[in-house]
C-alpha cells in the first residue's frame, strides 16, 4: 500500500449527514464546553455558538461517518458484497491478503466466411462482426487490411478452400470482449459491405476468456484464502476460529512442540505430519445430556463392559450426579473403570481425548448382577461346507468398546497356516451390529484326538468378538485337515447378559461443527493434522471464599458467585487463574478483604484411566490433584494452553467474618 | 453568558472588537436580536430558528406600520419561543417576554423598538409608542 488512505477521501455529501446527529453532536460540544467556561455563551445565535461551534458539530458528524466509511472499507465482508467506498484504497489493502486483481482475457474463436466467388477480398480489421450481443473482430494477428486470397493461392495467409455449392469458405481467428460466450454454428450480423459474402457463422465454440476480477470478488477471494492459510499456524488458527465463531467463551490451540501437544503423526508417504489441536468452548454452562449404554457381564471379570455410545464427545461428566463416580451407572454401586481408544490408527496416544477421534469403553464392577437380559445364541446357518459342522456353546462376555451387545457374525475359513508348528486355519470375523471385522485362528483339539479345531482363545481377535464363548470346527471321520474347510462360511449371532446403564455427560455442543469445517478440505492446510477438542477439563470440586465484611454492611453473595463462576469457567490460555480477581469480585459485592480461597481441582488428561493402544497395550492415565488451580505439564498432553475449569455453582461457598 | 457583543448600528451588525463582551441577560438579548433578524429556514441545524420580518418586507407585507407590526408580533413570539427552547437550563436569567414595537417606516428602513424581559424581572430595551 503506497499511499495511506485520508480521511477527507471518505468525508460524505452533505445530504449523507443527518441533521439529527449534527445536533446532537453540538450540543455535546455545548455541554463539555460548559465544564471549562460556565459562562461562554455557545447558544444558538450566540456569535461562538454559529460561527464555530455550528461548523465543529458538522465536521465532527461528517468525521465520525468517514471514520465508518473507512472502517467499512477494512471489512473484507462490506467490499464482497459490494459496498465500497474508496475502490482505490480498497484495490491497495486487498493486495495484503494476496490478491490483486486479474487482467481479463478476451473470448476467442474462430468464424467461417463463405463466400460466393472465388476471388481476393481485402477489408478492414475495425470490421464488426456480431455474434449476438457481443462484438467481435478479427484477431489482430491475421493482420490489417484483412487479406483474403482466392482458392490455390501459395503466397496467401488465409485462403478460400471449396464449400457446398460452388461457394468458398475461408475461416478466420476472431476476439471479442472477456466473458462472451458463443456456441457453435452461431450467425454473425456484420457491417462488412462485401456482396459476396454469403455467411458468417461460429465454427465451434466459442472460448470466453475470462473477465476481470472486480473488487468484491478479490474480497470473497480473501476471505476464502485467508481461513485456509490461517490453520497452518498459532494464531492463524486462533483468528480462524474467532473469526468463524465470534461467540465463543474460550479458544485455544496446541501445535507440535507444546508440552500440550502429543499427537504426532507421519502421513502416508511417511513423512513426519504436524499436528494442531483446537480446543473450544462455546459457553461457560458445558450442555448436557446423557446416553443409555447397554452393557454385557463379564463374569471372569465380574462387572459389566462395552462401548459407550456418546453421540457428541463428551467434556466430563455431569458434576451434579458426581464426577466421574461409579455411581453415576443407576444399576449398580460398584467401582467402574474406564478406558479409552483412539479410532485413527496413526494418532495412537490420549492425545486424541475430547475428540471425536477417541471411543470410550467401561468396565462396571458388579460382583453379583441381578437384573439382565439373558444371554443368547442363535442358531449357526452355514454356507459352502460340504464336511465340517460348526459348534458355538458358553457364554458370551462381552467386549470394553463394543457398542451394541448383540453380535450378527458372518465368519468364514480363508486360509491355512503354521503357528508355532501348529496347522492352523485363519478365518475372517465381520460384525455387521456393529460394523467391525477382524481375524480369528482355529488350531487342534489335541484333547479330542486332533479331528476337531478350536478357537485359538490367547487371540485378541477371540477376545474382541467371541471372549468368553466355545467354538469347534468337527470334520466328522476324519482327522484335523483344515484345509478341507477352506471357503466354509457360518452365519450367526448371540449375546451375553445385558442391562441398560444411563449416563450423564457435559459436552461442547460446537464441537462437531468445528471439526467438521477444520477438517473440510477447503480449510484444512498442507501437512498439519488438525483436530477439534473440547478442553482438558480441570474439575473443581471445593472452592471457599473466605471473605471480611464490616458489622452493619451486607455482601451480596449471590452476585459475587456468579461473578466468579462466569471468570473461572470461561479461564483460557494466556489468561490464568488468578486470586486478586476473586478479591476484586468480591470487594465489588460488598466484602471488605479476601483472606484466602481453599480450592482443589482435579485435572483429567482423559475421561478414561486406560488408554488401550492398537496392539491391545495399556496406560495407565491418572488424573492430576491441583490445589491452587494452577496446571502443571505432564505427558499425557495437557498444561496451561489446553486446560479449561469446571466450577459447578454449587461447589462455590463462602465463608464470611464479620468485623 | 459571556458572548461577543455585537453592535446594532445603522449600517448594519458588526463585531465589537475591542474587548468588550456582552455578558448576562443582555447576551440573550443579542441572540434574540439575531435571530429575529435570520430569515427562517436558513439554519438546517434549527429550522423554527429566525422569523420572516426581511421576507415580509420586501414582499410588500409591511406597507404601513399597522401592517409591519402585525407581522413584527408574529416574529416577536417566534424569536420568544426559540430562544426559550434553546437556552441553557444553567441559565439563571433566561428570556421571559419580548416585545416587538414598529416605529417608523423611512425609504427601506423599518425602525422597531424592542423592550426584553427576564425571568428575573430584568427589562432591557423599551418600547417607545405603547
Amino acid at each position: 500500500m503506497q499511499n495511506p488512505p485520508l480521511l477527507q477521501d471518505y468525508l460524505p455529501d452533505m445530504d449523507q449527514v443527518p441533521i439529527s446527529s449534527i445536533v446532537s453532536i453540538r450540543q455535546q460540544f455545548m455541554n463539555y464546553l460548559a465544564q471549562w467556561w460556565p459562562q461562554l455563551d455557545t447558544r444558538p445565535g450566540s456569535i461562538f455558538g454559529d460561527l464555530h461551534l455550528t461548523p465543529a458539530a458538522v465536521l465532527d458528524a461528517a468525521a465520525a461517518l468517514a471514520v465508518t466509511n473507512l472502517f467499512s472499507d477494512l471489512e473484507l465482508t462490506n467490499v464482497a458484497n459490494g459496498v465500497i467506498n474508496n475502490p482505490d484504497f480498497v484495490r491497495a489493502y486487498l493486495k495484503n491478503f494476496g490478491v490483486s486483481a486479474q487482467a481479463g482475457a478476451s473470448s476467442t474463436g474462430t468464424m467461417a466466411m463463405v463466400f460466393s466467388a472465388n476471388q481476393t477480398y481485402v477489408f478492414s480489421g475495425s470490421v464488426i462482426f456480431n455474434f449476438g450481443s457481443s462484438a467481435f473482430q478479427v484477431s489482430p494477428t491475421v493482420g490489417d487490411p484483412v487479406i483474403i486470397s482466392p482458392m490455390g493461392s501459395t503466397t496467401g495467409k488465409y485462403v478460400l478452400t471449396p464449400y457446398a455449392n460452388g461457394q468458398f469458405v475461408v475461416y478466420l481467428p476472431v476476439t471479442g470482449p472477456a466473458g462472451a460466450s458463443v456456441t457453435d454454428s452461431t450467425i454473425a450480423n456484420t457491417n462488412l459491405g462485401q456482396t459476396n459474402l454469403v455467411s458468417v457463422t461460429a465454427a465451434g465454440n466459442f472460448d470466453p476468456g475470462t473477465t476481470p476480477s472486480g473488487l468484491p470478488q478479490l474480497a470473497a477471494q480473501a476471505m476464502l484464502l485467508y481461513p485456509a492459510a490461517n490453520l497452518s499456524s498459532r494464531r492463524g488458527a486462533l483468528s480462524f476460529i474467532t473469526q468463524n465463531w465470534p461467540n465463543l467463551v474460550a479458544a485455544a490451540v496446541t501445535v507440535t512442540g507444546d508440552n500440550e501437544m502429543i499427537r504426532a503423526g507421519q502421513n502416508p508417504l511417511g513423512i513426519n505430519q504436524s499436528a494442531l489441536d483446537i480446543f473450544v468452548r462455546s459457553q461457560v454452562n458445558y450442555a448436557s445430556s446423557s446416553v443409555v449404554a447397554a452393557l454385557t457381564y463379564n463374569p471372569d471379570l465380574r462387572g459389566w463392559t462395552g462401548g459407550l455410545p456418546f453421540p457428541s464427545p463428551p467434556a466430563f461428566f455431569s458434576p451434579s450426579t458426581g464426577a466421574f463416580q461409579a455411581n453415576l451407572f443407576d444399576e449398580q454401586t460398584g467401582s467402574s473403570l474406564l478406558y479409552a481408544q483412539s479410532t485413527d490408527t496413526k494418532l495412537d496416544n490420549p492425545g486424541v481425548s475430547f475428540s471425536l477421534k477417541e471411543r470410550l469403553g467401561v468396565l462396571l464392577s458388579d460382583q453379583t448382577p441381578t437384573a439382565f437380559n439373558n444371554a443368547v445364541i442363535t442358531p449357526i446357518t452355514s454356507d459352502n461346507v460340504t464336511n465340517a459342522a460348526l459348534n458355538i456353546t458358553g457364554e458370551y462376555w462381552g467386549s470394553t468398546f463394543q457398542l451394541l451387545p448383540d453380535r450378527a457374525i458372518t465368519m468364514q475359513f480363508v486360509a491355512v497356516t503354521a503357528i508355532n508348528n501348529v496347522i492352523t486355519v485363519i478365518a475372517n470375523v465381520y460384525d455387521s451390529n456393529n460394523n467391525e471385522s477382524g481375524t480369528v485362528y482355529f488350531v487342534p483339539d489335541s484333547a479330542a484326538g486332533a479331528l476337531t479345531g478350536i478357537i485359538l482363545q490367547s487371540d485378541p481377535g477371540y477376545k474382541r468378538f467371541f471372549n468368553g464363548l466355545n467354538l469347534v470346527v468337527d470334520i466328522p471321520g476324519c482327522i484335523w485337515t483344515p484345509a478341507s474347510v477352506v471357503g466354509a462360511k457360518f452365519t450367526f449371532g448371540f449375546r451375553g447378559k445385558t442391562a441398560n446403564f444411563t449416563l450423564n455427560y457435559l459436552y461442547e455442543p460446537m464441537l462437531p461443527v468445528i471439526d467438521t469445517a477444520i477438517q473440510s478440505s477447503d480449510n484444512k492446510s498442507v501437512n498439519t493434522a488438525p483436530l477439534a477438542r473440547s478442553f482438558v477439563p480441570c474439575n473443581i470440586t471445593q472452592f471457599v471464599v473466605n471473605y471480611r465484611y464490616k458489622r452493619g454492611t451486607t455482601v451480596d453473595a449471590a452476585t459475587a458467585q456468579k461473578a466468579i463462576f462466569n471468570y473461572v469457567n470461561s479461564l483460557a490460555y494466556p489468561n490464568a487463574y488468578e486470586e486478586s480477581q476473586i478479591g476484586m469480585i468480591m470487594l465489588n459485592n460488598g466484602a471488605t478483604g479476601v483472606s484466602s480461597v481453599t480450592k482443589t481441582g482435579m485435572v483429567y488428561p482423559s475421561l478414561a484411566q486406560i488408554y488401550v493402544d492398537q496392539n491391545q497395550n495399556q496406560t495407565a492415565i491418572p488424573p492430576v490433584i491441583t490445589t491452587d488451580l494452577s496446571i502443571p505439564s505432564t505427558d499425557f498432553g495437557f498444561g496451561p494452553r489446553n486446560v479449561s475449569y469446571i466450577l459447578p455453582m454449587a461447589v462455590i461457598q463462602f465463608n464470611a467474618t464479620v468485623y | 453568558m459571556n458572548g461577543i457583543a455585537l453592535v446594532f448600528g445603522t449600517e448594519g451588525p458588526y463585531f465589537d472588537l475591542s474587548g468588550n463582551l456582552v455578558t448576562g441577560f443582555n447576551a440573550t438579548v443579542q441572540n434574540a436580536l439575531v435571530c429575529a433578524g435570520t430569515n427562517q429556514g436558513s439554519d438546517p441545524l434549527f429550522p423554527t430558528r429566525g422569523t420572516t420580518l426581511l421576507a415580509d418586507g420586501t414582499s410588500g407585507k409591511m406597507v404601513n406600520l399597522g401592517l409591519a407590526q402585525t407581522r413584527a408580533n408574529i416574529a416577536a413570539l417566534n424569536v420568544l419561543s426559540f430562544i426559550q427552547s434553546t437556552d441553557s437550563a444553567q441559565n439563571a436569567d433566561m428570556l421571559q417576554d419580548i416585545q416587538f414595537q414598529c416605529q417608523t417606516i423611512k425609504d427601506q428602513n423599518l425602525a422597531i423598538a424592542v423592550k426584553a424581559t427576564s425571568t428575573t424581572g430584568k427589562t432591557v430595551g423599551i418600547v417607545i409608542n405603547q
